[in-house]
C-alpha cells in the first residue's frame, strides 16, 4: 500500500518535473526569438530525468538578413558550423556569424573567440592591412581576400551530401529560427498538462486524507 | 525552478525592451547628420541570451546643402576633434563652422584637427593675399587646427586639401579610422571616443580610388537609418515581448494553482 502510495506521488512529481522543464525549454525559445543563428529546441524532446544537454535541436535554417557588416556571415546550409577557439584551445561550433575584428586584426566572434582560418598566410604584410582596415572580401567558398590577395579561408563543419555545398555569404546573418506562435500555443498545453498533474496530485492527497480520517476514527 | 524561469523571462524582457528603447532613439535621430543607428543582436548562453550593442558604421546617403563648409565623409573613417579636457573626439558630423580666430570647428563646437604625421602640407607657410594677413603652421607640430582666413572662400580637393578659391593651400582634412570601430565609446552629440578595445588608430587614404575614403564638400551625410526598417523591427519586438509576458503571466497562474491546489486538501 504504502509503496503504490508513494510509486504513485513520485510518477506524478516526474511528470510535473518534466512539464515544468519543458516551459523552461519554451521560455529560452522565446528568450532567443532575436538571437542570431538560434537552433529552437524542441519542448517536446525532454524525457524524464533528462538533462538540458540531451534535447534535440530543430536543425532548420533561419532568414538570412542583410546587414552590410563586412564581418557578418551566415551559412546557407542547415547543419553547417563556423569553428571558433574556445577559451580553452579547443575548436568550438557556432552558428553566430556575428564577427569583428579585434584590436590586434585578429576575426573574433561575439565572445571574443577567434574564428579558425586554415591555410592561413599570417607571415604575409597582408594580414596587418587586414588590421588597418583593408577591403575584406570573403566568397561563397569562405575564401577571405584582403584588397585581392589571398589570406586564408575559414574553416567549416559541415558533413556534406555528395553534390551539395554549403556556401558563405558575407554582409548577412542567420536569424533565430524559433517560431513564436507554436512556442506560445505549446506553453499553454504544457501548462493544461501540469494543472491536469497538480489535480490528479491534489486527489491523490484527498484519498490521502480519507484514509487516515476514516480509519483514524475507529481507533 | 518556477523562480529561475520567471528572472529568465524578466531578464529578457528588459533585454528586449532596451533593444524597442534603441529603435526609438533611432527613429528620432532619423534627420541628425552623421548619426549612426545602433544595432542590439543577442546571442545565447545557458539561460536564455546577453546582449550585445554595436553602431552600424555603414554610410548614409550624402545630402546637397551647398554650404562651403559642409562635409561628408563618403567611406570609412571620421573627422576628429579636440576636446576640452585635451582629449581626442571623432565625429561623422562634417557640418562645420568658423570659430572666433578662424579654426575651423565641428558642429559640437569643438576645434577640428590633422594630427597626424605626414602631414606635409600643414607644415607650409603661406601667404594668404585675400587676407592680407600671414598664418604659419609649426613645421613640428603633431597637432594643428585649420585656420580660414578673413572673407574667404574655400574648396575641397579630391585628396582632401582645402585651399582658398585663389588656390592658398589651408591644409588637410585628416580621416582617421580604427582597427576595431565597434569598441568606439558613444559619448553622445554624434561624438566617439576611442577605448583601448578599438586598437591602433591610422590615417584613411582620400581620394576617389576604389576603397579609398572620399570627402565630398557642399554635402552633409545623412543619418544611416531606415525608418522602414526600425519600424519593423518595432512590431517584432513587441511581439517577442508579448510571448514573454504570457510566459510570466503562465509561470504566475501555475503558482498560484499549485498553493489552492495543495491548500484545498490541508
Amino acid at each position: 500500500m504504502s509503496d503504490l502510495y508513494n510509486h504513485n506521488v513520485k510518477t506524478l512529481y516526474d511528470a510535473m518535473d518534466q512539464s515544468v522543464k519543458r516551459i523552461g525549454i519554451i521560455q529560452t525559445n522565446i528568450a532567443n526569438s532575436h538571437t542570431v543563428g538560434f537552433k529552437s529546441i524542441h519542448p517536446d524532446s525532454v524525457m524524464f530525468s533528462d538533462v538540458m544537454s540531451d534535447v534535440f535541436r530543430d536543425e532548420e535554417q533561419g532568414v538570412l538578413e542583410k546587414t552590410n557588416h563586412k564581418l557578418d556571415l551566415a551559412l546557407t546550409k542547415a547543419g553547417a558550423y563556423f569553428m571558433v577557439e574556445g577559451p580553452d584551445g579547443k575548436p568550438e561550433r557556432t552558428r553566430d556569424g556575428q564577427f569583428h575584428l579585434n584590436r590586434d586584426g585578429k576575426i573574433v566572434d561575439i565572445q571574443d573567440r577567434e574564428l579558425v582560418v586554415l591555410d592561413q598566410q599570417i607571415n604575409k604584410p597582408e594580414y596587418a592591412e587586414l588590421a588597418k582596415g583593408g577591403n575584406i572580401k570573403i566568397n561563397q567558398n569562405g575564401h577571405i581576400h584582403v584588397n585581392g590577395t589571398f589570406i586564408g579561408r575559414i574553416a567549416i563543419d559541415y558533413e556534406a551530401q555528395p553534390g551539395e555545398k554549403v556556401h558563405v555569404m558575407q554582409g548577412s546573418l542567420e536569424t533565430s529560427n524559433v517560431d513564436l506562435s507554436s512556442n506560445v500555443t505549446k506553453i499553454l498545453q504544457v501548462k493544461r498538462h501540469i494543472d491536469t498533474v497538480q489535480n490528479v496530485l491534489s486527489m491523490q492527497l484527498g484519498v490521502d486524507k480519507a484514509l487516515i480520517e476514516t480509519y483514524g476514527r475507529n481507533l | 525552478m518556477f523562480n529561475q524561469y520567471t528572472y529568465n523571462s524578466i531578464s529578457s524582457v528588459n533585454h528586449h525592451m532596451h533593444d524597442l528603447g534603441n529603435r526609438v532613439v533611432d527613429i528620432n535621430n532619423i534627420f541628425t547628420t552623421g548619426y549612426r543607428g545602433k544595432q542590439t543582436s543577442f546571442h545565447e548562453t545557458i539561460h536564455g541570451m546577453k546582449m550585445v550593442e554595436r553602431r552600424d558604421f555603414n554610410n548614409g546617403a550624402p545630402a546637397k546643402t551647398n554650404r562651403e563648409l559642409d562635409f561628408a565623409i563618403q567611406g570609412k573613417g571620421f573627422f576628429e576633434v579636440e576636446l576640452p579636457d585635451g582629449t581626442r573626439g571623432y565625429t561623422r558630423n562634417g557640418s562645420f563652422t568658423v570659430g572666433p580666430n578662424g579654426e575651423l570647428m565641428s558642429a559640437q563646437g569643438y576645434p577640428l584637427i590633422t594630427s597626424h604625421p605626414n602631414n606635409e602640407l600643414i607644415s607650409q607657410n603661406y601667404d594668404n593675399i585675400a587676407g592680407g594677413q600671414t598664418v604659419s603652421f609649426d613645421a613640428g607640430a603633431t597637432s594643428s587646427t585649420i585656420i580660414l582666413p578673413i572673407g574667404s572662400n574655400v574648396s575641397l580637393d579630391e585628396e582632401g586639401t582645402l585651399s582658398t578659391v585663389e588656390g592658398t593651400v589651408l591644409g588637410r582634412l585628416s580621416v582617421v579610422n580604427f582597427t576595431n570601430n565597434d569598441a568606439l565609446q558613444d559619448v553622445g552629440q554624434g561624438l566617439f571616443i576611442a577605448t583601448e578595445e578599438a586598437g591602433d588608430i591610422y590615417e584613411m587614404k582620400i581620394g576617389a580610388m576604389l576603397g579609398q575614403t572620399q570627402v565630398r564638400q557642399g554635402h552633409l551625410e545623412q543619418a544611416n537609418v531606415s525608418i522602414v526598417d526600425k519600424m519593423a523591427d518595432i512590431v517584432q519586438l513587441n511581439t517577442a515581448i508579448k510571448a514573454e509576458m504570457k510566459i510570466i503571466k503562465v509561470l504566475d497562474q501555475m503558482q498560484e494553482n499549485l498553493n489552492s491546489s495543495i491548500s484545498r486538501n490541508l
